[in-house]
C-alpha cells in the first residue's frame, strides 16, 4: 500500500474517522500495566493525521449506519452487576 | 469489560485472531494471543510509525472495543496493552477491579463523540461586518477615503480582521463546548493540532477539538444539538467534523492511571 498515493483517493471524512480512531486507540485508555514499554510515544500523531489510510471502507460505513442507528439500540444483556 | 458477554460473536481482533473473555473478579478482559516475534517492544517500535502496518491493527482493536461497548460497556485500554501470559492479565485486573469497577460506573450507558472545529478564514472574511462593529466602521471609512488614506486604513482593517475572525471563531467554539457540555455527561476539550499541509491547503485553522461523554438516552438530542450548531455556524465559515459514537476513550484515564501503571510492573 503506498501511503501519498492513495491518499488522494480516501474520501476526506473517512480519513477523518480513522485519524480520530488512531489518535484515540494509541494516546487513551486506562494504562494497567507497564510492563512493556513501547516507543508509541515516539509516533508523531500529527504525522498521522496526514498519512492515515483506510484499509476497509466497509467498516467505516458499518459505523456511520451505527451512529444512524444508535437510538435504536433498547435491548443490553445483563452487564453482570 | 464487566463479565456476562457473548464472546463467540465478537468480531475478531489483530490479526484476525478471536478474542477471548478472561475474568478477574467482577471484571473481564478481552484478549487475544498474538506471537511475542512479531508484537515485542522492538517489533511495535518498528513498525508502529508505519501507517499501513498500523492502520488496520489499530482498526481491529477499535472493532472489539465497539462491539463490547454495544454490548454492555467496555474501558479501553491503549493499544499494545499486552501481557506474558493469562495469570498476569488476571493479576492486573484482579489488583485494580475496585478502581475498573468505579470507571465502569463513571461511563456506563454512555458514548463518546469526538467533535473538531475549524475556522475558514476567507468565508469568516465575508461576514465580517457581522463579526465586529469596529471592522464594519473601518471599513466604510476606508470606502469613501482618497487613495492614500485608504492604503492605510486598509492595512489597519486587515489587522483588525484578523484578530477579530481569530476572536470570533475563538467565541463559537467555546459557546458550542459549552452547550454541548450541557447537555453531555462529561466534556474535555483536547489540544488543538497544528495545521496539517491539508488544512493549510484548505486555509482552514483548527478552533476546537473536543470530546463529550454522552448518556445513551440522550444520543439524540446530542445529535441535534451539534446539527443545529453546525447549521447556523457553517454559513459563517466555521467547519464541524463530527465523529461517533465510540468507546469512551478520552473518559476511562483516571488521576491514579501512572499509580495503576505502577502497581501493574511489579505483578
Amino acid at each position: 500500500m503506498s501511503e501519498s498515493s492513495d491518499l488522494e483517493e480516501v474520501y476526506e471524512p473517512e480519513r477523518l474517522v480513522l485519524s480520530d480512531l488512531v489518535n484515540r486507540v494509541l494516546d487513551k485508555g486506562v494504562v494497567i500495566h507497564a510492563n512493556i514499554k513501547i516507543g508509541i510515544a515516539d509516533i508523531d500523531l500529527i504525522q498521522l493525521d496526514l498519512r492515515v489510510l483506510i484499509s476497509s471502507v466497509a467498516t467505516m460505513l458499518e459505523r456511520q449506519q451505527r451512529a444512524a442507528a444508535t437510538a435504536d439500540v433498547s435491548v443490553r444483556p445483563d452487564s453482570g452487576r | 469489560m464487566r463479565s456476562g458477554f457473548d464472546v463467540t460473536r465478537a468480531p475478531v481482533g489483530i490479526d484476525d485472531v478471536p478474542v477471548r473473555l478472561l475474568a478477574a473478579g467482577n471484571v473481564a478482559a478481552l484478549v487475544s494471543r498474538l506471537p511475542a516475534s512479531a508484537y515485542g517492544p522492538d517489533a511495535i517500535e518498528q513498525h508502529s510509525g508505519t501507517v499501513s502496518w498500523l492502520s488496520p491493527r489499530a482498526m481491529a482493536h477499535d472493532r472489539v472495543l465497539t462491539w463490547a461497548q454495544d454490548h454492555g460497556g467496555v474501558i479501553p485500554l491503549p493499544m499494545f496493552s499486552m501481557w506474558g501470559s493469562d495469570a498476569a492479565v488476571q493479576r492486573s485486573l484482579g489488583a485494580q477491579s475496585a478502581e475498573l469497577g468505579a470507571v465502569f460506573d463513571r461511563v456506563a450507558d454512555a458514548d463518546e463523540f469526538g467533535l473538531r472545529v475549524h475556522r475558514r478564514d476567507e468565508i469568516m472574511l465575508e461576514h465580517i461586518d457581522e463579526l465586529d462593529a469596529d471592522v464594519a466602521a473601518l471599513r466604510k471609512q476606508a470606502a469613501s477615503a482618497s487613495p492614500g488614506q485608504r492604503y492605510l486604513l486598509e492595512r489597519k482593517l486587515s489587522d483588525r480582521a484578523k484578530s477579530a475572525i481569530r476572536g470570533a471563531s475563538q467565541r463559537m467554539a467555546k459557546q458550542v463546548f459549552e452547550e454541548l457540555g450541557r447537555i453531555a455527561r462529561a466534556s474535555v476539550s483536547r489540544p488543538l493540532t497544528p495545521a496539517t499541509d491539508a488544512a493549510q491547503a484548505g486555509n482552514t485553522t483548527m478552533v476546537l477539538n473536543a470530546a463529550f461523554l454522552v448518556d445513551r438516552k440522550r444520543g439524540d438530542d446530542f445529535r441535534a444539538a451539534v446539527t443545529s450548531h453546525a447549521r447556523a455556524l457553517e454559513p459563517r465559515g466555521v467547519t464541524f467534523d463530527f465523529t461517533g459514537p465510540w468507546p469512551p476513550y478520552n473518559f476511562v484515564a483516571q488521576s491514579g492511571s501512572s499509580a495503576l501503571a505502577a502497581e501493574g510492573a511489579k505483578g
